[in-house]
Order: C-alpha cells, then sequence, then structure tokens
C-alpha cells in the first residue's frame, strides 16, 4: 500500500501588507526588507479570522478539486504554532466545519517544518493499511504573535493555509519522507510566554507574548540541514538533482532558498518561490506553494518534486513526491 | 544600567553585562541591520522622538546616540 497526492488546496487572507505599509519602521530601513530576504507583502488575517478558520478554507478548496466527499476522510492533522487555543485542538473545529465526520482529528506543532511532518505521519497510517484517506493542513495565523515593532521578524511572516488530501494507492506517489529534530537549538526561534514554563500570570515582560528568533543562527541551519536532507532524501530514492521538475522549499527567505539551490547544484529557478507575495507562512508555506505551482501548470501529474522544511525546534523535514 | 543601555541589551538579547558607552554599535555581539532598526523604534516609542528619516550607523555609540536624542528634547534624566 502507497500514499499518493489526491489534491490541494490553499488559502490566502484578503488583506494585503505591503512593505511600505509598516510605516511604524524608519523610512530608510523599508527597502531593507526585499533585500534582505524577498519579502515584498504578506497577507494579515482579519481580526474576526482565527487560524480554524483559515485551514478550513483551505480544506474546503483542496476535498472540492479532490472531488470525494469530506465523510470519506480518515482522519486531519493540522500543523500549527499558532492555534486557535492551547486546547482544544484546531483541527476539531475544522473537522466539524467540513463535515468529515468519520475523521480523526489532532493537531501538531513542528513550527515551520510541521507541513512536512504532517505529510511524514499521514504517508505512514495510510502505508500501514489502517488509513485510507487523510488530510494534512498547515495554518498559520503569524500576524497575532509578532512585536510589530520587531524589525527582525515582524516584516517577514505572514499568515496563510495550504491544505494536502492524501489518499491510498497501488503505486507510489509519496516516494520518500523524512523528519528530524534538535531540541539543544530549541532556544533560537520561541514565544516564551503562555505555557508551563512561562505562563501568562507570570510574565514580567509583555514582550515576551511576541515571536522571537536568533536570525543569523537561524539561516545557517537552514541551509545546511536544508541542503543536506534533500540530496539524502534524492539518494534515498535513487535520483538525481536534474530530474526534479521543481524543489519547494519553506518560504523562510530567498537567500535561503537560493543557497539551497547552489549546494544542490541546480539553478536557483528550479526552486519555487512565492515568499515575495505572501512572506513566511511558517507550517503552511511548502503547501501554499505546492498548490500554486499545481494550479499554474508549474508540475503536471507524473512529475517529481522535493519537498523541504525546516525552522523552529530545530526541526526539519523533507519529502519526495510524484505529483 | 542607563536606559540606552537597558534597550539595548534587550534588543540585541545581550547576557545583561552593560555595554560601554563609547563602543561602537558594529561591535557588538548580536548587533545588525535589522536590530539596529528595532533599537530605533524602541527609542522612538520610549522617548516620544522621531527618527523616521534617519538609520542609526553602526559605528555610532551610545555617548553619539545619547547626544542626537539630548538635541531632539530628550533629557539627560530621562536618559539615565
Amino acid at each position: 500500500m502507497f500514499a499518493k497526492i489526491l489534491s490541494t488546496g490553499c488559502y490566502l487572507p484578503a488583506r494585503v501588507v505591503a512593505n511600505e505599509d509598516l510605516t511604524q519602521f524608519p523610512r530608510p530601513s523599508i527597502p531593507l526588507i526585499a533585500a534582505k530576504t524577498g519579502v515584498e507583502a504578506r497577507r494579515h488575517a482579519e481580526e474576526s479570522e482565527t487560524t480554524s478558520d483559515l485551514a478550513l478554507h483551505a480544506a474546503k478548496a483542496c476535498v472540492e478539486k479532490s472531488g470525494i466527499d469530506a465523510a470519506e476522510i480518515d482522519g486531519i492533522i493540522l500543523s500549527t504554532s499558532t492555534p486557535d487555543r492551547l486546547q482544544p485542538p484546531t483541527a476539531t473545529r475544522v473537522q466539524h466545519l467540513l463535515g468529515a465526520t468519520r475523521a480523526f482529528a489532532l493537531d501538531i506543532n513542528a513550527v515551520c517544518s510541521g507541513g512536512i511532518y504532517g505529510l511524514h505521519l499521514a504517508d505512514s497510517l495510510i502505508r500501514s493499511g489502517r488509513h485510507q484517506k487523510i488530510l494534512v493542513i498547515g495554518a498559520e495565523i503569524y500576524s497575532r504573535f509578532l512585536n510589530p515593532r520587531d524589525f527582525s521578524t515582524y516584516p517577514y511572516f505572514g499568515d496563510g493555509a495550504g491544505a494536502l488530501l492524501l489518499g491510498a494507492a497501488d503505486e507510489p506517489g509519496v516516494l520518500y519522507t523524512d523528519a528530524g529534530a534538535d531540541g539543544a537549538g530549541s532556544e533560537l526561534i520561541r514565544v516564551p510566554a503562555g505555557g508551563t514554563r512561562l505562563p501568562w500570570a507570570s510574565m514580567q515582560n509583555p514582550d515576551d507574548r511576541f515571536f522571537k528568533m536568533s536570525g543569523r543562527a537561524v539561516y545557517e541551519f537552514a541551509v545546511t540541514k536544508g541542503s543536506e536532507i534533500t540530496l539524502a532524501a534524492l539518494e534515498k530514492c535513487s535520483l538525481k538533482p536534474a530530474e526534479i521538475r521543481r524543489f519547494i522549499s519553506h518560504q523562510a527567505n530567498i537567500n535561503i532558498v537560493n543557497e539551497l539551490a547552489a549546494r544542490i547544484g541546480v539553478p536557483e529557478d528550479a526552486f519555487f518561490a512565492n515568499l515575495q507575495k505572501y512572506g513566511n507562512t511558517a507550517s503552511a508555506s511548502v503547501f501554499i506553494a505546492l498548490d500554486e505551482l499545481i494550479a499554474s501548470g508549474g508540475i503536471a501529474r507524473g512529475d517529481l518534486a522535493a519537498l523541504v522544511a525546516f525552522g523552529g525546534g530545530l526541526a526539519w523535514g523533507t519529502s519526495i513526491i510524484r505529483y | 544600567m542607563t536606559k540606552l543601555q537597558s534597550v539595548l541589551t534587550e534588543v540585541c538579547e545581550l547576557d545583561g553585562t552593560p555595554v560601554a558607552a563609547n563602543a561602537p554599535f558594529g561591535e557588538i555581539k548580536g548587533w545588525d541591520s535589522m536590530r539596529a532598526v528595532t533599537f530605533q523604534v524602541e527609542l522612538e516609542r520610549l522617548f516620544g522622538v522621531d527618527l523616521s528619516d534617519t538609520m542609526i550607523p553602526a559605528n555610532w555609540t551610545l555617548d553619539e546616540l545619547a547626544g542626537v536624542l539630548q538635541q531632539k528634547g530628550v533629557t539627560s534624566e530621562r536618559l539615565s
């Protein structure tokens, strides 16, 4: 038994926030945003929108394309590091509103790698023969956890959701997945307050409710681990980089994407990038990119694609798919 | 630790040792162009000054920055 991608979907909130709209930062600093990361705009959810709302939109788009009934879905794995609430799982609201009445529903959190982690788990569950159809969603509203005064984080992230429906198949569509972590780097990307280590009631510094990131160290990790695991995945599948139709990296920073291309030995345009429009949408980014690429004809049925993600944890994941 | 040292320590996520008043920002661990902007935005918020048309250069020091802020009307008491 194998798993293959039946369909994909995504949802980006309507509100476009361009770099020029970030008026809290000094005017001469605005060109730095695109120069340092490639991000020219991002989407921000409306105040009334929640992570589950974004996830639901992406899920509906994905399920509609597949032509199946939501009640046929066996499970929903929702990756998010910006959930609706600490509990219950954000996935359960999606399950209910989608009408996926038979599906188990749980959240996972591997920060920016979460989408690939979800794919890894769903592929394993289908290969085990226990489940036939699993919906994997990455959904994030980072704009609620960013410090609007922090230039090293606020301009680079955006809100969005992507979804992917995996189904059982006789031929392998998901050729390979892997996931890993190194908790020694757990302080490099974090939201300090709100959990048991620093409950809200004990918070002294109000800024501890915001996302923090040690950018330079994360950059080094991303380019080193990202290229290493992508090359390892290709080797496991006995594939050469040139056989991959498109590479889809986590959309963190265009310089990371270009450096990955250089280290893997492919042209920069072998890697798809849409971070210019959406910024870093964390665990949603790879699925949003995959959906856009499929919709634009950049990947057709039968094409090979390599997916790679890395981020907080530190965690990473990779997959080779034949769409 | 002065107010400026405190803000700089927070922005650059330093271990709490005060940054020397005559050390160029570019030589401070954790300083980069991103954090320079965050530092500037924090100063604007804290002292109610408008620095929006400038960028703090890496060769400035806390002493030089304090002088600029004083020229913009921030008293030495508020900086201490």
